[in-house]
């Protein structure tokens, strides 16, 4: 193992065990970390850490919804496996609906779910005790959709426009805690959210369209999670406050 | 350019109160638009505006963002519509992360965005906007770098700039535009003496602003370029005017 992939014995949470999460917390086992998986599905839950196998490895439920059950389940989470060394937020509601039907609770459960609970987890996270005060690394998963506008979106754009911005402002802030973090953008990814709001089965209209900006093809969640493992690994050791787009190309075309 | 007046159009103008408002407001009446006000303060409203009465001049608190609808189904005016609005209502804090919690946090993006969204959406489902009109937000440079002890603030306007894109897009069959200015330093904000006031901080905004702050005329200006006929083309955008602070 090269050293600067070393996760060996450290304690990372991958909140939300989705696609991505899924494929995250996968990754991160295989290179000998301890892995915290939070997910408000017990199923999802028991899925993953069934793959997981050997390992001190542990699940806890929470419903992202509920911002304020937050707190406590760090607290639990710190007392039963001690200090965190890294973080990942893989949680996230796609939320496809046009202006009119998006009334003011939806785009609240929106924000609370993609953006006010990844804020109270780093919140928590950062307090004194609860992570690792020589280094420690923390990665939201935004979208390209933070960039550009995309009608029925605005839910989720916005909330993931906020993320980046609050990630600029904690990378700031948190950096003499020796706590970088960033962000990562993909495109349209191969993942069970995606498969809900677009159709690309192969030779459909969207596929297509998808493909005329986003040129290198659909990310599979590894695409993304290698990207992840980058920006927690020593390989990006001044890279803090940036986001990283994993878009095919489609941001630049 | 005679396409750069306001004359027969209306605008709607939320957020009325705080000095760069109430610039950007006169200088729109200045252009001859025909304007309905709306702002949270009664006694605020009849004291500034003396001039105008209901139903041009409405009061309801603009965060209420549950009783939006009713407050704009109640107050507007059946036969108005409009070829503007403008938001400029903003609320802002100084706060390190670990007094950030999830009540001072959704405070701020909610009157920051919440509330920006929510009156869109309901004066789009009353056919409020004319089709060629244009929405213009008030945001802050804030958006798109990283702020001492302001995370909340940022992480609202960045939503609202990233709901403009979307809206944007959204809009573009009737064609109305709708875009952001990212304010930096601007030359009333020293006057005030809310919670922005921190005069340490200011004078490195402006420090590092190469061509200083801005004046609120300036920003009024901009204003009145989005709203008029020079801009059919311009959407989506969040135009920066910074004094060069970002560069």
């Amino acid at each position: 193992m090269r050293p600067l992939l070393n996760f060996n014995n450290k304690n990372i949470i991958v909140a939300g065990v989705g696609g991505i999460g899924q494929a995250t917390v996968l990754e991160l086992a295989s290179m000998g970390a301890n892995i915290i998986m939070i997910d408000a599905n017990e199923q999802a839950l028991n899925e993953t850490i069934f793959k997981l196998g050997q390992g001190k490895h542990s699940t806890h439920i929470c419903d992202f919804s509920k911002v304020d059950t937050i707190e406590p389940l760090i607290k639990n989470i710190v007392k039963e496996s001690g200090a965190i060394d890294a973080f990942v937020y893989c949680v996230g509601i796609g939320a496809v609906r046009p202006l009119k039907l998006s009334k003011y609770e939806f785009m609240r459960t929106v924000m609370d779910i993609n953006f006010f609970s990844f804020i109270e987890m780093i919140r928590c996270i950062s307090l004194k005790g609860n992570y690792n005060p020589k280094e420690t690394n923390i990665v939201g998963i935004s979208a390209i959709g933070a960039f550009l506008g995309n009608s029925t979106k605005t839910a989720y754009c916005a909330s993931k426009g906020a993320m980046n911005a609050a990630v600029r402002c904690l990378a700031k802030e948190l950096a003499p805690k020796n706590i970088r973090i960033n962000t990562v953008a993909p495109g349209v990814t191969d993942t069970p959210m995606a498969r809900a709001s677009e159709d690309y089965g192969s030779e459909s209209e969207e596929y297509k369209s998808i493909l005329q900006r986003q040129y290198l093809g659909i990310c599979s969640p590894n695409d993304i999670t290698n990207a992840v493992v980058f920006l927690l690994s020593n390989m990006s050791n001044k890279i803090t406050g940036s986001c990283l787009s994993v878009d095919g190309g489609k941001l630049s075309s | 350019m005679s396409d750069l007046t306001l004359q027969n159009k209306s605008a709607l103008i939320i957020g009325v109160h705080d000095k760069l408002s109430r610039i950007i407001a006169r200088s729109i009446i200045k252009e001859n638009a025909h304007v309905t006000l709306i702002g949270s303060d009664k006694s605020l409203l009849a004291e500034e505006y003396p001039e105008i009465t209901e139903p041009h001049l409405i009061n309801f608190n603009i965060t209420d963002c549950k009783n939006i609808e009713k407050n704009l189904k109640s107050h507007l005016n059946d036969n108005l519509k409009y070829d503007g609005v403008v938001f400029c209502h903003t609320q802002s804090d100084f706060k390190p992360l670990s007094f950030v919690k999830y009540d001072n946090l959704s405070s701020i993006v909610n009157d920051n965005y919440f509330s920006f969204v929510e009156f869109i959406r309901v004066l789009t489902k009353m056919k409020k906007i004319n089709n060629n009109g244009s929405i213009v937000a008030l945001s802050s440079i804030s958006s798109i770098r990283a702020m001492k002890a302001k995370m909340a603030f940022c992480s609202s306007k960045a939503a609202l700039d990233a709901a403009i894109r979307c809206l944007a897009v959204e809009f573009a069959n009737k064609k109305i535009r709708v875009n952001s200015i990212q304010k930096g330093e601007v030359d009333v904000d020293f006057e005030k003496g809310h919670i922005q006031d921190v005069s340490a901080i200011r004078e490195e905004g402006v420090s590092n602003a190469c061509l200083g702050a801005s004046s609120a005329t300036e920003i009024a200006n901009t204003v009145i370029f989005l709203l008029s006929d020079a801009t059919h083309t311009l959407t989506g955008q969040s135009i920066v005017i910074d004094g060069g602070y970002t560069l």
